[in-house]
């Protein structure tokens, strides 16, 4: 009984532990790897925290905002033990102005020609079936240049 | 052996309690935002809906260099001591962080600093503990930064708020953050026009392209029915979208003072 208990205490320490570094993980994976990518000299980078943990064959649609004439960087990332994450940028027609199956790139410039709400889908790629799926944190960050 | 189970388990039990109380903010008067938890059915799982934060919302309203910086139109900072419920302290982060915002970009670095600090303490007070780096309040009493450098600070400052509350799944405090950041960028855009589509053309386009993020917030706001907190902001919210309606259909003069006026209405009702 004593021996169970104790387990049970580290288990729920252990995942109290992994819950604070996995969000801890997120932020420091936008301010490091999104950073660099957006490139901060050239790109100020928006405000919004559009990052989360994923597992493998998982994926997020986020909505965002773009105006007319500005000069614009989309960047998806995501933590060192995850694939490489594909996205696409659609309208909610669900158009496709970028894929990054396509350009295998990590990054995409634009200038958006109206005011408009995208959609950014990042998708984590399925793990093989005889592997565990990974999991952990993705990014998209965005940034605008004068 | 049962004492020594009991005492663990309370144990247990304390320290959860002590670490929710960390991240609930017990000091500003309780309201239904203090240790909030948020029904599962709320949230869209997979889809986050990334409405523009406060001072994205400035630089996309008001970063024209044809228009000036104007003390008397933003919330004065010694309000900040009369917002003693949590919701008014979550909005008004907002509406002041739209403040400093367009303080920075006409490189105001005094009122900068004296409102970021007071969203610091604001947002102290609700628990939102790593929003403002200390390091980032004396780069801008220090150092002669332009407006991007301001902008960068303010932005990532905004950043680690936003983590933090999407972390500590507080999405109902971000909700009234950014409410009270876009009708306070709004009410600064409209006191520039002063009230006219015709003062400044460019202006008038700006704030006319908020629409398409109105509809985001719309749609950020659809699974809240029977929220208490949030149900007058979503029917603020719906008032100003019929306003942008009408004027889609008819660009008047009257029209765009119909909606400079509810504008101002409904941020006066916040920052009261």
């Amino acid at each position: 009984m004593k021996l169970k208990l104790k387990h049970i205490i580290a288990a729920a320490l252990l995942v109290l532990l992994f819950s604070s570094a996995a969000d801890a993980q997120c932020i420091d994976l936008v301010k490091t790897k999104g950073f660099t990518y957006l490139d901060t000299a050239k790109y100020i980078p928006e405000a919004r925290f559009n990052a989360l943990p994923l597992r493998e064959g998982d994926d997020v649609d986020i909505y965002k905002s773009f105006f007319k004439g500005r000069n614009y960087r989309i960047v998806v990332v995501g933590a060192e033990n995850m694939p490489k994450l594909n996205f696409k940028v659609t309208n909610f027609q669900r158009q496709v102005l970028y894929d990054s199956n396509i350009t295998k790139e990590e990054s995409w410039d634009f200038v958006s020609d109206k005011n408009q709400n995208l959609i950014i889908s990042v998708e984590v790629p399925k793990a093989d079936k005889d592997k565990k799926p990974q999991s952990g944190c993705v990014a998209v960050v965005v940034g605008f240049a004068y | 052996m049962n004492r020594k189970i009991f005492f663990l388990i309370f144990l247990l039990g304390i320290t959860t309690w002590f670490i929710s109380s960390c991240n609930s903010g017990e000091n500003a008067d309780t309201d239904d935002l203090t240790g909030e938890t948020v029904d599962s059915s709320d949230i869209r799982e997979e889809i986050l809906i990334s409405m523009l934060a406060p001072s994205d919302m400035a630089v996309m309203l008001i970063d024209n260099p044809a228009l000036t910086f104007n003390k008397e139109i933003i919330n004065p900072s010694s309000n900040f001591e009369k917002y003693n419920t949590n919701s008014k302290i979550a909005l008004n982060i907002g509406i002041y962080t739209a403040d400093l915002s367009y303080a920075s970009l006409f490189e105001q670095e005094q009122i900068t600093y004296d409102y970021l600090d007071i969203v610091k303490d604001m947002s102290e007070e609700i628990g939102i503990s790593q929003s403002i780096e200390k390091r980032h309040l004396d780069m801008i009493k220090n150092s002669k930064l332009d407006k991007d450098d301001m902008l960068k600070i303010i932005n990532e400052s905004f950043m680690n708020t936003d983590a933090y509350l999407r972390e500590n799944n507080r999405q109902k405090v971000i909700t009234m953050i950014l409410i009270g950041g876009w009708v306070e960028a709004q009410y600064i855009a409209v006191s520039l026009a002063k009230d006219s589509p015709k003062t400044n053309p460019q202006l008038t386009e700006s704030i006319l392209a908020q629409k398409i993020s109105l509809e985001l917030m719309n749609k950020a706001l659809e699974n809240v029915k029977g929220d208490k907190t949030l149900l007058p902001l979503k029917a603020d919210i719906d008032k100003i979208y019929k306003a942008y309606l009408l004027m889609e259909d008819n660009m008047t003069d009257e029209n765009f003072k119909e909606f400079c006026n509810l504008i101002r209405q409904v941020r006066n009702n916040y920052i009261v």
